[in-house]
């Protein structure tokens, strides 16, 4: 992106001011490094200034350091609405609601992994639907599903799928509150409920990682967070609502186009269809969204399960002896009533963060007591080269809405990507440098090559520059599963 | 255009764009659906339908009635498990509303004959045109994947 324009607050801060495009409301501001903000398509500055016209959107439109262009908001755009007066937009959500990522702490180290790592992959990849045409993990009557579209996480905890300490280590409690399965099309929950449990392609994984001492940057803040020994066994899970929160995405985008002359809103980006929060169209969206996010919650926990399942069956010990424990669970994608100082005074907001995560700092109530006193883990994920990043909100991000990175970002098209690396060649470079790699899709692991995205360590320091939020710990992969 | 459809940089780089170019709607329709084959499948010469099936399709123009028969094409591969190929129709234009009555030639999905890429989960908004031009029609699309 070319930096004409951009005002500079700080040097990880720049700024669009309103005369920038008729009708801005606010301004807009993009965090990254000089680096990171050259790096970025030029479509970002249209997207984030496009979203700066949304009615009730409060103070700015963000953009992480991750950023790049996606569809009505850019990834990594945020925007804080007021409810009473503004609207809801699907493009800021995304099309995957709750695409968010799972963490998990073991007691194994790395040395005990040597000789059952391919062992331990391979059966995770028999075990765990990934890839195209893959048959849910299990197959829900209508009432068990809309029931599940309600309880999230506490459906399975209900059916033995989920520990009770579980519940208080995912965001909402793994059960976000306002979901209606009336707000569902039948299509939507066809998509869905044959996809249960299932892991997805494309950038979602499940990985196997390490967490190695010269790559822990905050001891006490690593312990809290259930890193307590040097080359900890850690894995993680990114995937989200499937088809289900596609189809609800499509079905909503749809409906608000149609009635968006009825309110009198009009947008320059199709992607960029709202509605009132508070219409009938606005709420029943919110209710659908809420909807996607257990299911979400859902995958991510069933997954979860089978992950402790595999481990218990390697390693010969129940998940309780091995010390598998839900670190956090992340979303990347939602929007949220949340309550945020503006102005000098506290009020409710409707926080849209796509391909962004809350970082909520130490002391919010929202907070499960156990994190209360660092703040919440936060992760970004990263490409199956880089590893990925433990971070900690920080109360530097209150003007951004409590809100950090979410991934590294592509810097490469898929096709250029396939151009460039040939998915066996790569599979066969990472075993060679201990990372064992089960895929689906052989050309689908080319165009997840790590040089197509950004550098994490960068994005990272970013972020803790920006004040957003401060690197933790950096998990190193060893096994890998895609679809 | 070799086959009608390809591929396009610079509008998406974690998803995948396509233009098609055809004579008619009907051959729209059908380019389109080759594309969306051609991303899915390693080996788009791997689809071997055994079964045909009616499809139709109501939009209020042309552009949502192409973005409309590609959402039902993903709708079928996630909850029918099967890909399909437009095999022709008719596409009627009364009070302004487009309506196509077709049929799709389909596939099950198996894991012992088709390699996929991709996933195709969702037909965006994002850049989807469908206009007519001097020699017949020309749409572009972008798929979330």
């Amino acid at each position: 992106m070319r930096t004409e324009g951009l005002i500079k607050i700080s040097d990880y801060l720049y700024e669009i001011k309103p005369s920038f495009k008729k009708g801005m409301r606010v301004p807009a501001r993009i965090y990254g490094s000089d680096t990171i903000i050259k790096g970025m398509d030029e479509a970002v500055r249209e997207q984030i200034t496009n979203v700066c016209l949304l009615p009730g959107i409060q103070q700015f439109a963000l953009c992480m350091p991750d950023g790049h262009s996606g569809y009505g908001f850019p990834i990594g755009g945020v925007a804080a609405i007021d409810p009473s007066e503004g609207v809801i937009s699907p493009g800021g959500i995304g099309f995957d609601i709750n695409c968010g990522i799972r963490l998990l702490s073991t007691n194994l180290r790395i040395e005990e992994t040597e000789g059952v790592l391919s062992k331990l992959i391979d059966r995770l990849f028999s075990r765990i639907p990934a890839g195209v045409g893959k048959e849910g993990m299990l197959a829900l009557s209508k009432e068990e599903f809309d029931e599940a579209m309600v309880k999230g996480v506490r459906w399975a905890f209900e059916r033995g799928y989920a520990e009770k300490e579980e519940l208080e280590a995912i965001e909402d409690g793994g059960c976000i509150v306002g979901a209606d399965p009336k707000s569902i099309s039948s299509r939507a929950y066809e998509r869905g409920n044959s996809q249960v449990g299932t892991l997805g392609s494309g950038n979602h994984f499940l990985e196997i990682q390490v967490a190695r001492r010269e790559n822990v940057f905050d001891e006490n803040i690593a312990q809290e967070f259930g890193i307590l020994h040097d080359n900890q066994i850690m894995i993680m899970i990114h995937c989200g609502s499937r088809g289900f929160g596609h189809q609800v995405a499509t079905d909503y985008l749809q409906k608000f186009l149609s009635v968006m002359p009825k309110y009198g809103l009009s947008m320059p980006d199709r992607e960029l269809a709202c509605a009132p929060f508070n219409s009938k169209e606005g709420q029943e969206y919110y209710k659908a969204m809420n909807c996607a996010i257990n299911i979400a919650f859902l995958n991510r926990q069933l997954i979860a399960h089978r992950v402790r399942e595999v481990f218990s069956e390697v390693f010969n010990k129940s998940p309780r002896e091995l010390g598998i424990r839900t670190v956090y669970d992340v979303c990347h994608n939602t929007a949220k009533i949340e309550t945020h100082e503006v102005d000098g005074r506290e009020r409710q907001l409707l926080v849209h963060r796509k391909g962004a995560t809350r970082a909520f700092p130490a002391g919010k109530k929202e907070l499960p007591a156990r994190y209360r006193a660092t703040g919440q883990p936060v992760i970004i994920g990263g490409s199956m080269e880089s590893g990925s990043l433990l971070l900690v909100g920080l109360e530097s991000a209150k003007e951004a809405f409590y809100t950090t990175a979410h991934g590294s970002g592509r810097v490469m098209s898929r096709s250029q990507a396939k151009k460039q690396f040939r998915g066996d060649k790569l599979q066969r470079e990472l075993q060679g440098k201990g990372i064992y790699i089960r895929t689906a899709s052989l050309s689908g692991l080319a165009e997840e090559a790590g040089a197509a995205y950004k550098d994490i360590d960068e994005v990272g320091r970013c972020t803790e520059e920006a004040g957003l939020s401060k690197v933790i710990a950096k998990l190193v992969p060893i096994g890998n599963i895609k679809g | 255009m070799k086959q009608g459809f390809e591929i396009i940089d610079g509008l998406t780089s974690a998803d995948i764009a396509v233009r098609i170019q055809a004579n008619s709607m009907n051959e729209i329709l059908e380019n389109a659906a080759r594309a969306m084959l051609a991303i899915l499948l390693d080996n788009p010469n791997d689809f071997n339908p055994a079964v045909r099936q009616n499809i139709s399709i109501e939009a209020e123009n042309e552009e949502m009635l192409l973005y409309r028969f590609l959402d039902e094409l993903v709708f079928l591969k996630d909850v029918k498990r099967v890909l399909a190929l437009f095999d022709g129709g008719t596409i009627e234009n009364a009070e302004g509303k487009y309506a196509l009555r077709g049929v799709i030639a389909v596939d099950s999905i198996d894991s012992m004959r088709h390699r996929f890429n991709v996933d195709i989960k969702a037909v965006t908004l994002h850049g989807l045109s469908c206009v007519r031009d001097r020699v017949g029609y020309v749409a572009q699309v972008v798929f979330d994947v």
